[in-house]
């Protein structure tokens, strides 16, 4: 198949793929449920309760070690209740948007390695902004899951530009990013910024993901874009799956001074999150 | 009162103090004994020490530490393999050089 000469703006790519990737549809009616003045628990739980695998899919990961919650949570409303209706919608989405992209060839990304990066990411993210004291943990949570989106979106809509991306990113050994925009004009950061924007993902989710390997660039949400760019660098260096980026070139000392943690609070970091991946992963693959 | 690493307490171990988690609250109260499942609940929460009561007992722990006491030239020998992953990391910032121990000593666990 014939690449088209001109390399395709990103809004066009967007285009192209939502035709094929639509948001989730329980997370959008979900959202306008919430967004809704006279929303109660029971609104939620019904909408939720209408796809019982996502109904038994939350239910494992607010019962799971994450969440550390001492009685078994058995029912949407409790979880609900006890986690918060906005937290609940964005678990909603981290359970719900690994089905949304299939049949991309292992020889591009391996699907399996490419989710255990982002649940690790979206773990460690989590238990960084626990220590850092942020209400809504969860959403660190799902834009750590989402935040290589774009890469997902460049091997559905471009796969054989991707190939020669790929070996050419080997043979040059500059940061991948610098090769998407040296081939597409963009990286797969803003593309996956742009995705979610499409989708109507709230900006406290889509901004850090546009921004996760230039977090202090991110003008609303530059502490959330830091969370996941630290995390990815936790992740890359501990091996948690694989995000098709080499090396930790892309280290950015400054996000870690934004968050002003101390030093020992990465080995806390670890100690919490390696036993949830596990089992978190178990979980949400059940949905892809 | 002796402080010991949540991961190397034991069932049946009893709290000298109360355990809080960073925003203060209360997660454990001061005699209450370690049950099924504690590790774990304890980590979640961010706790990585806690102080137990009786000297014994965390003397004990504590030389146990010293026979396991990793082996020097097992961490040189993994830190070698590793380095090709922080190969374009810049090792002098502390955050690497953290990243890089915290990464040779979860290899050696799982080799061990």
């Amino acid at each position: 198949m014939d690449e088209p000469k001109e390399p395709l703006k990103m809004e066009q790519v967007i285009a192209q793929t939502s035709t094929v990737c639509s948001p989730p549809l329980i997370y959008q009616r979900l959202n306008e449920l919430i967004n809704h003045p006279h929303c109660s628990v029971k609104d939620i739980s019904r909408t939720i309760s209408e796809d019982q695998g996502l109904v038994a899919r939350i239910l494992k990961l607010v019962n799971s070690p994450m969440f550390g919650c001492f009685s078994k949570v058995d029912s949407i409303d409790r979880a609900t209740t006890i986690i918060g209706t906005q937290q609940l919608r964005d678990l909603t989405l981290a359970a719900t948007v690994m089905q949304n992209f299939k049949g991309i060839p292992e020889t591009l990304l391996c699907m399996t390695d490419f989710w255990r990066h982002g649940i690790c990411c979206g773990i460690v993210s989590r238990n960084l902004a626990i220590l850092l004291r942020e209400q809504n943990v969860e959403q660190f949570f799902v834009t750590g899951m989402l935040h290589e989106i774009g890469q997902l979106v460049i091997a559905t809509s471009m796969p054989n530009q991707m190939n020669r991306l790929l070996s050419s990113n080997r043979e040059q050994g500059e940061t991948y990013t610098t090769t998407e925009r040296r081939f597409l004009g963009f990286d797969h950061a803003e593309l996956g910024g742009s995705l979610l924007d499409s989708w109507r993902i709230p900006q406290n989710i889509a901004e850090p993901v546009c921004y996760h390997h230039t977090p202090l660039d991110s003008k609303l949400f530059p502490l959330e874009a830091c969370v996941i760019h630290l995390a990815d660098t936790i992740c890359q260096a501990m091996q948690f799956g694989s995000n098709g980026e080499r090396g930790l070139q892309s280290f950015k000392p400054s996000a870690w001074d934004h968050l002003g943690l101390p030093l020992s609070s990465l080995e806390i970091i670890l100690k919490q999150s390696i036993p949830q991946t596990e089992e978190t992963f178990s979980i949400l693959e059940d949905s892809a | 009162m002796p402080k010991i690493k949540v991961d190397q307490a034991t069932l049946g171990m009893v709290l000298a103090d109360d355990v809080s988690s960073s925003t203060g609250r209360l997660l454990m109260k001061a005699g209450a004994e370690l049950s099924e499942g504690f590790e774990q609940a304890l980590l979640t929460w961010g706790i990585l020490e806690i102080n137990v009561v009786g000297e014994a007992a965390a003397a004990g722990v504590r030389n146990a530490e010293g026979d396991e006491a990793l082996n020097e030239e097992e961490l040189l020998k993994v830190r070698e393999q590793l380095l090709p992953i922080f190969a374009q990391a810049d090792l002098n910032h502390p955050v690497m050089e953290e990243l890089l121990r915290l990464a040779v000593l979860k290899r050696v666990q799982q080799n061990g």
